[in-house]
């Protein structure tokens, strides 16, 4: 679990799944899904990909970093793509910056 | 196994005792005590939802917290990879079953409040100093790192402090406030002239809880419950009959929703008796209203059907005595002035006290 408290080391540009939220594969499908109070969200690869790295010790940049060797788009596209993904989840309290 | 027709989400329903009387409460108005599920045929029952495709498990009551083995069975849950909910009251909950209960794996712990100011709130509740105790509830879900949501069922008597609750559930950290109007069935509908709001009220409230809503997006989520009996569509009651949901009474006993076991000349198997997969694939019960075969006019030849399923099949039970009519919510049913008469009607400004309280089991 990493440091939620306030502090020195506190940036708010790494993202961490909130506390109420759980990246988890379906056993059924054996598809990702981000399961919280009455909602399931069905992931695709890549929005797993994404989330897996939402530990609190990545900022975007190292988040993207992870990623690129997999993706053939433009970075400046990607990091774009990302972050308004990410920025969804955190409207929806999914996701917190720490 | 089709993937498009296996359930999300269960409810158990562990028991029926509860400290509190609450004169909304969704709990059968009429039960006669029997023998609850032991800890071996809930564990049987959430292996089975697993297996079933269930990915979310809410502990509910009555109080759950009041079954000394919910760390167990939180735990068995968390090993069939559900995401647990305890949909709770708070009454009961100490430091130690809390830290327990994180242990043990639970997601998020759900706690209802009846109003945001002490007093209102332990009337409506029917116990004194209620709400003290829930308010030293939030604060060990806090301390021991739990994820905490809020409930509140609303209705005439607190809906025009809305603003005091969502800024109330706000300093006690829930990331999530759930804002009920009241359902009128059961003991809801017992009380339902003393509880239900003025139109006024229900257009006031909405504006509030839509801003609050956006205000607080990525802080706390909002949601609110629309009042349907002032609506002029149905809402789509568990996303369909026998769909995505099943609940789990206390005495095993499979619903598709937790009101339907007041429908009159419906029966349902338990898991007693058979397993769930047979319940939820096989059963009388679940098929009964399942797709659109089943519905009669104004709902079959409705472009609608597939959306709202054609409402909520306790209200039609309840509201016009046959649950396979159109729910009346619906500006098309036959019956949709029993509703809008009922919603349109002199305030009943009799105290507190004459409510119709739920008696415990």
């Amino acid at each position: 679990m990493p440091d939620l408290s306030d502090g020195p080391t506190r940036s708010f540009n790494r993202p961490c799944l909130a506390k109420r939220a759980r990246l988890q594969i379906d056993p059924l499908s054996g598809n990702p899904v981000l399961l919280s109070q009455e909602a399931v969200i069905l992931l695709n690869r890549t929005g797993y990909e994404i989330l897996e790295r939402c530990d609190g010790t990545r900022d975007l940049a190292e988040i993207i970093e992870g990623l690129g060797t997999r993706y053939s788009i433009a970075k400046t596209t990607l990091t774009q793509e990302v972050s308004q993904y990410l920025e969804k989840l955190s409207q929806r309290g999914l996701l917190q910056w720490i | 196994m089709d993937l498009t027709q296996r359930p999300y989400g269960l409810l158990a329903e562990l028991t029926y005792h509860c400290p509190l009387h609450c004169p909304y409460c969704s709990n059968p108005v009429w039960w006669e005590t029997q023998v609850e599920l032991d800890t071996l045929e809930w564990k049987k029952t959430i292996q089975e939802a697993a297996e079933l495709g269930v990915l979310q498990i809410g502990f509910s009551g009555g109080e759950p917290l009041q079954r000394k083995d919910l760390e167990d069975l939180v735990q068995v849950a968390r090993e069939a990879g559900l995401y647990t909910n305890l949909i709770t009251s708070g009454l009961g909950l100490t430091v130690n079953r809390a830290a327990r209960l994180l242990e043990a794996g639970l997601d998020n712990v759900q706690v209802s409040f009846q109003a945001a100011e002490h007093d209102l709130a332990d009337r409506i509740g029917g116990m004194p100093n209620a709400h003290k105790r829930k308010l030293r509830a939030t604060e060990i879900v806090n301390r021991v790192g739990l994820a905490l949501s809020l409930n509140v069922v609303l209705h005439r008597l607190n809906i025009d402090n809305l603003s005091e609750i969502i800024a109330f559930a706000e300093d006690l950290g829930a990331t999530r406030l759930e804002l009920a109007n009241t359902q009128y069935y059961g003991w809801a509908y017992r009380n339902r002239s003393m509880l239900i709001p003025t139109r006024v009220q229900v257009e006031a409230a909405a504006r509030i809880a839509f801003d609050a809503r956006h205000r607080l997006a990525g802080r706390m989520q909002v949601l609110y419950v629309l009042p349907d009996y002032f609506a002029n569509r149905p809402k789509p009651c568990m996303n369909g009959w026998g769909q995505r949901y099943l609940t789990v009474n206390p005495s095993g006993f499979v619903l598709p929703c937790p009101t339907a076991w007041e429908i009159p000349g419906m029966r349902f198997d338990t898991v007693r008796e058979r397993s769930l997969v047979w319940i939820w694939k096989m059963s009388e019960s679940f098929n009964r209203f399942r797709g659109t075969e089943w519905m009669p006019d104004p709902c079959r030849s409705c472009p609608q059907k597939e959306i709202d399923f054609g409402g909520c099949r306790c209200q039609a039970a309840l509201l016009t005595g046959d649950p396979s009519n159109t729910d009346p919510v619906c500006e098309f049913s036959p019956h949709h002035r029993l509703v809008r008469e009922a919603a349109d009607r002199r305030v009943d400004e009799s105290p507190i006290d004459s409510f119709s309280f739920r008696q415990n089991p």
